[in-house]
């Protein structure tokens, strides 16, 4: 029943086509269709001035052999309409291939998703990264100013040699410097590679420890003495006063710096590009070596880095402020 | 109560006190005058051991406080309160917090035991009313009456005032020594160190002269500023009064 219906509306329409190509004198059995494409997709078809409410890739039907058509393929509002392109239409099938001319900041748009998923890893690692410097680098600071000489000194160890050597050299030595050590350890006397991210959250995070050990140093060394002595003088101990009168003046202090620590971190995690870690500088390089245009994407790399520091810079200055009116 | 003898005290080559020894009863009044660098502040945080004192011993009670090997450091410092030349509040804490912070840590109070004790003190300095206002917003008259009040908090046996007034505005000078005057009648066992000598003179059952380390000259107030013996202590008064 469904089969006959069908059959009827086919023959219904195929007969309708013969009658209009008996109608119009150019009998012709094969259809003459035109496929748009273009590089990127998506753009919005105009034939001879008129917007047809498709995007590319589109397939039109019913053309005419030897019909002019210009073709115009228009882009999302800042780009450059793509060059209008004249298409005599044969029988058959017709493909127009139009690429929408790469300008620069055309350019810049198709790659800025890619280069943002990117930056999305290198904030993710700079926060982790930074996070753990807090941890680590509380635990130091107070390490370096208690009354141990022990601790003062594998704090200050610590400190001095993550402060006093390049970050890239870090980030060597943990990637391809430890592999062979854990090698020896499990015996096996061949190295043992480490993931490219662990690598660069560990380098990062203990390169981070060591600077915001400093700040936190100097923020309880900032802390005038007489607080401590009268915390003691009260009868508290060490630990108390440390707790109770030291660390929560210190700690009000240490906001500032610590959020430059953050911006700082950001830009350095940079260099973690070097061990093949997949963050907005490597994606950069990557993207670079395929499509020749250092100058658009190494731009629009530091553009995306501003972008990340700037409301960082601004919140730090707006803290310090407001900390100094306080103080 | 607090008996000092032959008390020395060294930082590396300087030798600042040099033998001290003095007796401070219950419920006495002693102050400590004498010229600049002559060890009165030192002195005096050797007796809470913020110094630890080179050589002699301080008993307090009858407790050598400084064997180390029995005595504990922190429960002596909350023996013996002290108030501090530049007040030292805590400034993140309101003044009612700088008052129950120590009872509440060190001696276990509960909020409440506390609370109820640190108004009663504030009420004693005159400034309830300030309770919830943090040192910034106070004068150095009214934060030192509130330094006076923490030291008070931890009720301790004795009170030791390092030149409490130096550091404040003539007329805000009178507030903190009123306060210290009450503390006195009611027989507060008081050790002070300070330049204000009509206090020393009214207050004082006891002055000390002190001059390169050493006590030059003691007695009552009349003795040592109507009649002082030491050619030093001559020419200090004369100098001053």
């Amino acid at each position: 029943m469904k089969l006959k219906v069908t059959l009827i509306l086919i023959t219904s329409l195929l007969l309708c086509l013969a009658v209009s190509g008996i109608v119009l004198g150019e009998p012709d059995v094969e259809k003459t269709t035109l496929t748009i494409t273009s590089d990127p997709s998506g753009a919005d078809i105009i034939i001879n001035g008129k917007e047809i409410g498709k995007q590319t890739p589109h397939t039109l039907e019913n053309l005419q052999p030897g019909q002019q058509l210009e073709l115009v393929l228009k882009k999302p509002p800042l780009f450059k309409k793509s060059v209008p392109k004249k298409v005599t239409i044969k029988p058959g099938k017709n493909d127009v291939f139009v690429a929408i001319p790469e300008t620069w900041y055309y350019y810049m748009w198709l790659y800025l998703p890619t280069l943002l998923k990117a930056a999305g890893m290198t904030l993710f690692l700079t926060i982790i990264a930074v996070f753990n410097g807090i941890i680590i680098g509380t635990l130091t600071g107070i390490a370096r100013v208690v009354h141990n000489k022990i601790l003062n000194t594998i704090a200050g160890i610590y400190v001095d040699f993550t402060r006093g050597t390049p970050l890239l050299v870090q980030i060597f030595m943990i990637h391809f410097g430890t592999p062979p050590i854990i090698g020896h350890l499990m015996g096996t006397g061949n190295p043992i590679p480490i993931n490219p991210f662990v690598s660069a959250l560990l380098a990062l995070s203990i390169n981070s420890g060591a600077y915001v050990a400093e700040i936190i140093r100097a923020g309880i060394q900032s802390i005038d003495i007489g607080q401590m002595e009268a915390a003691r003088s009260l009868g508290m101990t060490y630990r108390q006063a440390m707790r109770f009168v030291i660390l929560p003046q210190a700690l009000k202090r240490v906001i500032p710096p610590l959020g430059n620590e953050f911006i700082a971190m950001l830009k350095d995690s940079s260099l973690v590009s070097v061990i093949g870690m997949e963050e907005l500088v490597r994606r950069a390089q990557v993207i670079v070596t395929r499509t020749y245009r250092p100058t658009e994407t190494w731009i629009e790399v530091g553009l995306i880095f501003l972008i990340m520091t700037i409301p960082f810079t601004r919140l730090v200055a707006y803290l310090e402020r407001r900390l100094k009116t306080s103080d | 109560m607090i008996k000092v003898v032959n008390l020395h005290k060294r930082f590396r080559h300087l030798h600042v006190l040099k033998g001290i020894s003095t007796e401070i009863a219950q419920g006495e009044v002693v102050c400590i005058i004498g010229p600049s660098g002559s060890g009165k502040s030192t002195f005096l945080r050797c007796i809470n051991l913020l110094e630890k004192p080179s050589e002699g011993h301080i008993y307090i009670e009858n407790i050598d406080v400084t064997d180390h090997s029995r005595i504990n450091v922190n429960e002596v410092r909350a023996e013996v309160g002290m108030v501090f030349q530049r007040f030292n509040l805590f400034p993140h804490l309101t003044a009612l917090e700088n008052i129950t912070i120590a009872p509440i840590k060190v001696r276990g109070l509960s909020a409440e035991e506390a609370h109820d004790r640190a108004f009663k003190l504030l009420d004693r300095v005159g400034l309830r009313h300030k309770a919830d206002a943090y040192p910034e917003q106070l004068s150095g008259g009214q934060q030192q009456r509130i330094a006076i009040a923490r030291a008070l908090a931890m009720k301790p046996k004795a009170l030791l005032f390092d030149e409490p007034t130096s550091a404040l505005d003539p007329e805000m000078i009178q507030e903190v020594l009123d306060v210290m005057k009450d503390l006195a009648l009611e027989g507060m066992t008081m050790i002070v160190v300070t330049h204000e000598m009509g206090f020393a003179r009214e207050v004082a059952k006891r002055v000390l002269f002190m001059d390169e380390g050493h006590i030059l000259e003691e007695g009552s107030p009349q003795a040592i500023f109507n009649n002082p013996q030491n050619e030093r202590t001559k020419q200090f008064l004369s100098k001053i009064l």
